[in-house]
């Protein structure tokens, strides 16, 4: 038990668990000394109880004050009258949420109340160690300081091993530090992860997946300014993770592997997912299936280029070996030379679709960015990072995107690709009796793209969120607009770390399962 | 006058005696070549024989000892020269609230024990030993205005306690500060509520 010497800062004089603690503060302590999210101890006569404060303020007797003012007193003798009695004509008081409580060596959420009158005292250092552990330097490592009444520096350790137990998610508006998070948390994964092999060779090992938008995991975090301010997880641990990209020249000049996908391997569902961000009409992507089973009986595995060709598009792929390979493909598949006979054939084809052909006349000039991606016809790079992800050997993945940071299409499609091969590889082992040696964790940035209302249910994340947790796969939730997210997704997160978020849904999305919504609102 | 002893020890000096005690207020008659050196506000100390009891005059009255006043319709110095004693048949009586005691030669703000009929009572008018009344310890203190407030007095009598004290106060415009916050305090502590109309009459009646 932690001895108390601390000055009391209030008294506890109302309030409940659902509708939070009221505190008078004493005399002689300033208002200004309580910020929102302070974190504070309430010594009660039986448990101490760790609290947050949710709101303070003030209340006086206005009426009084406000005779004052207007009264023909000066000014001077007027300020010196309401400071001599300003403790007998207002109050100052403070509302908490009560985080936990503790009785000997136990402690636990809090669910009972503090006694009448008890102490409020700033929270020591050793009340603080004593809630939330101390860093091991294995499965507990510091993420942060609460804030307190007076600024007691006491960091915090975050328990990885209980985090990586369920999914978890990062929330908060752009800027607030979600990559610096992240980099954090993957950094105390990997290193958890390395210890624990030490220690038992044959444990089940830990992989991260991550999606790295702006490279920022992979090369260098960046302040708002653009500047780097530290190196990313997977720069500084390099032999822990295959740093992936599909822009060339980045993988080039910083030694990443070159990340090229394969258009076969696109489905109809990655379609309808990915072709909304092109501005597709939704007559379209009814369609879909009609123009899959037309496109599949032109081009076979290359159906997907069946949306886009004709000659201006050959021309752009003549340029690579890659576009080449493809077109000399498309030839030996149709035994056409021209690509404009080859979509007239096509469109022919669609005629019996009806309003279909119209639309696919109309829209498919949208997703033409398709051949501005690295794409290949020979083996994408898809299943060695999978392959990775599920061996004992492997690397954790960093998909960094260089260039193609803004390119959310390509993003998508990235993405979908693995998450459906991952989920395959994984049923495939279970399905046959072989161990699951690895635990998955993946890192997903602007996660509302595949785990929004309406991607929810289409996107292979959506499944792994749904139905992998107990095949060890597990989501990191990253998102400026969790507000955005199914609300499934958010009630299956475990762990939420929230920083500032303004939109009223965003907040309350973010603070769904958490009992004390209502006061951390604010 | 410089002391509380010697204030005392003169019987000579004394204003009057206590006619009656009920509660916290002291009836004291007053002699009559006295009565016109006694105001609302003014702080009288009564000489009993333990702790002396120190109030502030509440009221004033003055009647007829004897029957009822028969009209006389002449000027005051007619009155005088035709009868000369007419103030022995007189009553001057003095109301006093009673706020604070002498215990030794330290004035605390608070009752103790109840003086006795015909204990001999006398006016502090010394700036000395108001200093010593109002600043107990050296710190200005309007405790006393509670019992004062308690007793009866209303916005006017304190309007002309103040007014009473004008001079005495004027001597201490340095230490304004600390005596409006005293006294602020001492009148929200008596249950006062109009503050703001009660500080505009010390400002008019002191010229702050």
């Amino acid at each position: 038990m932690v001895k108390h010497i601390k000055k009391s800062l209030g008294k506890v004089v109302s309030g409940s668990i659902n509708s939070g603690i009221k505190v008078i503060i004493e005399r002689d302590e300033i208002i200004e000394d309580f910020p929102l999210g302070a974190i504070v101890s309430v010594l009660g006569k039986k448990y101490r109880y760790l609290a947050m404060i949710t709101d303070t303020g003030l209340e006086s007797q206005s009426d009084f004050v406000g005779s004052m003012i207007v009264s023909r007193i000066p000014v001077h003798t007027r300020d010196i009258s309401i400071n001599s009695i300003r403790d007998q004509i207002s109050k100052r008081w403070l509302e908490l949420v009560l985080i936990s409580q503790a009785s000997n060596e136990n402690a636990k959420t809090a669910d009972t109340t503090p006694s009448f009158y008890s102490d409020i005292i700033e929270a020591t250092e050793d009340e603080i160690k004593y809630f939330f552990g101390v860093e091991d330097s294995f499965k507990k490592w510091n993420i942060g300081a609460p804030k307190t009444p007076k600024e007691v520096k006491v960091e915090i350790p975050i328990d990885v091993e209980k985090l990586v137990e369920l999914s978890f998610g990062i929330f908060g508006k752009s800027g607030t530090g979600k990559t610096f998070l992240g980099n954090i948390l993957a950094g105390y994964i990997a290193v958890y992860d390395a210890i624990k092999a030490n220690k038992d060779p044959q444990a089940q090992r830990i992989r991260l997946l991550i999606f790295d938008m702006h490279s920022e995991y992979s090369l260098e975090l960046r302040d708002n300014m653009g500047n780097p301010i530290a190196r990313g997880i997977a720069n500084i641990f390099s032999d822990r993770f295959k740093r992936y990209t599909p822009d060339v020249e980045l993988a080039d000049k910083r030694g990443l592997h070159l990340l090229k996908i394969n258009y076969s391997e696109l489905t109809v569902d990655d379609i309808r997912l990915i072709a909304p961000v092109f501005g597709v009409t939704t007559t379209f992507l009814n369609y879909l299936y009609d123009y899959e089973k037309i496109l599949k009986r032109k081009l076979g595995d290359l159906w997907v280029w069946g949306f886009i060709l004709d000659n201006n598009v050959a021309s752009k792929l003549e340029k690579t070996e890659e576009g080449r390979r493809i077109l000399n493909e498309i030839q030996k598949q149709t035994g056409k030379n021209d690509f404009d006979e080859i979509r007239k054939d096509i469109t022919s084809a669609m005629k019996e679709l009806g309003a279909g052909l119209h639309s696919f006349r109309s829209q498919t000039s949208k997703l033409k960015a398709l051949i501005n991606y690295p794409f290949t016809c020979g083996k994408s790079s898809i299943d060695d990072i999978v392959d990775n992800l599920i061996s004992r050997d492997g690397q954790s993945i960093v998909i960094s995107f260089g260039k193609y940071e803004k390119e959310t299409p390509l993003y998508m499609i990235i993405a979908n690709l693995i998450a459906r091969r991952l989920r395959e590889k994984i049923i495939d082992k279970s399905v046959k009796g072989e161990e699951i040696e690895t635990k998955i964790i993946i890192f997903l940035e602007e996660a509302h793209n595949f785990l929004g209302k309406t991607t929810y249910r289409q996107s292979p994340f959506g499944a792994i969120a749904r139905e992998m947790r107990k095949k060890g796969v597990m989501l990191c939730v990253i998102d400026q607009k969790p507000g955005e997210l199914d609300s499934d997704v958010v009630s299956m997160l475990w762990t939420n770390f929230i920083f500032t978020l303004t939109d009223k849904n965003d907040i309350e999305a973010a603070l769904i399962g958490i009992l004390e919504r209502n006061y951390l609102r604010r | 006058m410089s002391s509380w002893g010697e204030l005392l020890s003169e019987k000579r000096r004394a204003i009057g005696e206590v006619a009656s005690v009920e509660g916290g207020k002291i009836e004291i008659f007053v002699y009559p070549e006295f009565y016109p050196r006694v105001h609302i506000g003014s702080v009288l100390i009564v000489d009993s024989e333990e702790t002396k009891p120190i109030g502030l005059a509440l009221k004033l009255a003055h009647s007829a000892r004897h029957g009822q006043m028969v009209p006389l319709h002449r000027t005051r110095s007619e009155i005088s020269d035709m009868y000369p004693d007419i103030e022995k048949y007189h009553r001057f009586v003095s109301t006093m609230a009673y706020t604070s005691h002498l215990r030794g030669d330290e004035i605390i703000h608070v009752r103790s024990s109840m003086p006795k009929l015909h204990d001999l009572v006398f006016l502090v008018d010394s700036k000395s030993l108001l200093v010593r009344f109002f600043k107990p310890k050296d710190i200005w203190d309007f405790s006393f205005m509670r019992y004062y407030v308690a007793e009866g007095a209303s916005y006017l009598e304190l309007r002309e306690f103040f007014y009473h004290h004008r001079e005495f106060f004027s001597d201490f415009l340095s230490e304004k500060d600390e005596i409006v916050s005293r006294v602020v305090y001492a009148l929200i502590k008596s249950g006062i509520r109009d503050i703001a109309g009660f500080l505009e009459d010390i400002n008019e009646v002191l010229g702050w």
